[in-house]
């Protein structure tokens, strides 16, 4: 407990509106994710507390906490029977959509939050169906995105929920998965008072690649012919390696 | 302990991929092929997209192909001039086939096209195959019909003529040059090296003698498989390097293994057990193809430039 009260970054989010509202301290486990060759997941702690400024009376809280990833365009296909064989048919284009996106809260969204701030603030699926996207079956594609990344752990949902102590400490758990993309991790903690979000304390998630897995990588699309020459040298020089060893091994 | 792939981007086991390379390296060296047809079909098996698949199996290829070569040269069982007409026709074949496979993977098709190839390919050779191992292991007792080689066929009367010194022949330079592109197509959309089409091609077609014809394909193999490399590489960039590595460490050990294995079969029980293999592989690729998808939409993040 002692070090998860010292790993927290406090930070004040000013509140423009009205001085003796609540406001949102919070921190989280980690701000560096480094995607290395053994990188198979993470699990990033947020934490704060509720800071009440408002001495006349506990106001009942909710608290919902936001992480998205870095925002890429997508093309989904749906595979359509041909000839007695399953084959792609009908791509759909969707734009910005989260490459990661994970939904925490200590009571639903839609049972806390007004019909009017749901529109506004796009807390959780709202924000994939704003797209105004009129081909045929879109939002079937949309849902099916969806649906595949909350199986593979990309999209979560709740998975664990937010533990609300005493009206004002809160602790929660994101697990991040082994296929993340590259780039900075969006991550909002709303407090929610009388169906509206009062104050928001946002911070960011770096997610990065080190090492090998930079190198490899980035040499592969900025410098593609020399990663190809590269790699048969390098595919050369481990195959007459192995079987030089081996070899030697046997004597 | 898992690995991360770079290009591939998925998180594998790493014993999986170096077993699988030994698996393969096993099946290699017991039957002497080079196993780039069972490598890569396993590959998707696993979860690599089609694309990383096959553009890294040619990536191992090089390295696989790479000692036969040398002991080939050192021998001099390798005819150079024919390995040269081969290897033009590879590389133009292989350059359009990189050409075939950017444009399918753009429009969501490669994947298809890359199953119905090894489904035709990997039936057609392992059926055959075990027909044939089959009536030779029921007609073991009779004396064995001598199969005579056509010594003047229609590729005789084709023009181009050129004179193959290592191989004794004086034949048109277009059958060795089609087959160097069928084999380059294949390279580029399979990720083979072809061996499995070039040695009877070039035995039956060509009329090549046997002592040369291994020698000669590998050399082909091995530009082929490099070119088709870097040109995945500069098209798709789709090698997985530390995939490549991984598949050859295993691959390696895998055949050291296998020759000694392979030795101790008989040649018709060991190409009756490769037709099985095979055969099995084809079947679980149109198994897949046929049965009613679990899920019926699929994902691809469009490149960002």
């Amino acid at each position: 407990m002692i070090r998860i009260i010292n790993l927290i970054l406090f930070t004040i989010v000013i509140n423009s509106t009205a001085q003796a509202n609540d406001l949102i301290v919070g921190g989280l486990s980690s701000k560096n994710i480094s995607i290395n060759t053994t990188f198979s997941g993470s699990d990033i702690f947020i934490f704060g507390s509720i800071k009440r400024n408002n001495n006349k009376e506990i106001i009942p809280s909710d608290i919902i906490i936001e992480v998205l990833g870095p925002k890429t365009n997508l093309t989904v296909r749906k595979k359509k029977k041909m000839f007695g064989i399953w084959v792609n048919s009908d791509p759909y284009k969707i734009i910005d959509s989260p490459s990661f996106y994970s939904l925490i809260y200590t009571d639903e969204p839609e049972n806390i939050l007004s019909d009017t701030q749901l529109a506004k603030t796009l807390i959780g699926k709202e924000q994939f169906f704003r797209s105004k996207n009129l081909q045929e079956g879109y939002f079937d594609a949309v849902n099916a995105n969806i649906r595949i990344k909350s199986k593979d752990g990309s999209y979560l949902f709740n998975n664990d929920p937010i533990t609300l102590k005493g009206e004002t400490l809160f602790s929660a758990r994101v697990s991040l998965p082994a296929n993340l993309t590259e780039g900075d991790y969006e991550t909002k903690i709303h407090l929610v008072q009388n169906n509206r979000i009062v104050t928001s304390y946002i911070d960011f998630i770096k997610v990065r690649k080190i090492g090998v897995e930079k190198w490899l990588y980035n040499t592969a699309h900025e410098e593609p012919l020399f990663y190809g020459i590269f790699s048969i040298f390098l595919a050369l020089f481990f195959g007459w390696g192995a079987s030089t060893l081996f070899r030697r091994f046997q004597k | 302990m898992q690995v991360y792939l770079p290009i591939a981007e998925v998180s594998v086991n790493i014993f999986l991929l170096i077993g699988l390379g030994t698996l393969v390296g096993i099946l290699s060296g017991m039957f002497g092929v080079g196993g780039g047809f069972l490598m890569t079909p396993l590959l998707f098996f696993i979860g690599i997209p089609p694309a990383v698949a096959v553009a890294t199996e040619a990536n191992q290829i090089v390295a696989s192909s790479f000692s036969g070569v040398l002991a080939h040269f050192k021998r001099r069982a390798v005819d150079l001039k024919m390995g040269i007409v081969l290897l033009i026709g590879g590389l133009l074949g292989a350059s359009v086939g990189v050409y075939v496979f950017k444009i399918l993977k753009e429009i969501g098709q490669v994947e298809l096209l890359v199953t119905l190839c090894y489904v035709v390919f990997l039936g057609i050779i392992g059926s055959l195959m075990f027909f044939e191992s089959l009536s030779a292991i029921t007609k073991q007792n009779r004396p064995q019909k001598n199969i005579k080689i056509k010594r003047h066929t229609w590729v005789h009367r084709l023009p181009l003529k050129m004179r193959f010194r290592t191989s004794n022949l004086y034949i048109s330079a277009i059958p060795p040059f089609v087959i160097g592109i069928v084999v380059g197509v294949l390279a580029a959309i399979m990720g083979v090296g072809g061996g499995f089409i070039m040695v009877p091609a070039m035995i039956y077609i060509i009329g090549m003698p046997t002592k040369v014809v291994i020698g000669t394909s590998l050399f082909q193999i091995i530009f082929v498989t490099a070119f088709t490399t870097i040109m995945h590489a500069t098209q798709n960039y789709s090698v997985d390097a530390l995939l490549a590595i991984l598949l050859i460490l295993g691959g390696v050990f895998g055949a050291q293994i296998g020759v000694r294995l392979g030795v101790k079969l008989k040649a018709e029980q060991l190409r009756i057990l490769l037709s099985m293999i095979v055969l099995c592989v084809c079947f679980k690729l149109v198994f897949d193809l046929l049965i009613t998808p679990d899920e019926y939409y699929s994902i691809m993040v469009d490149i960002q430039k």
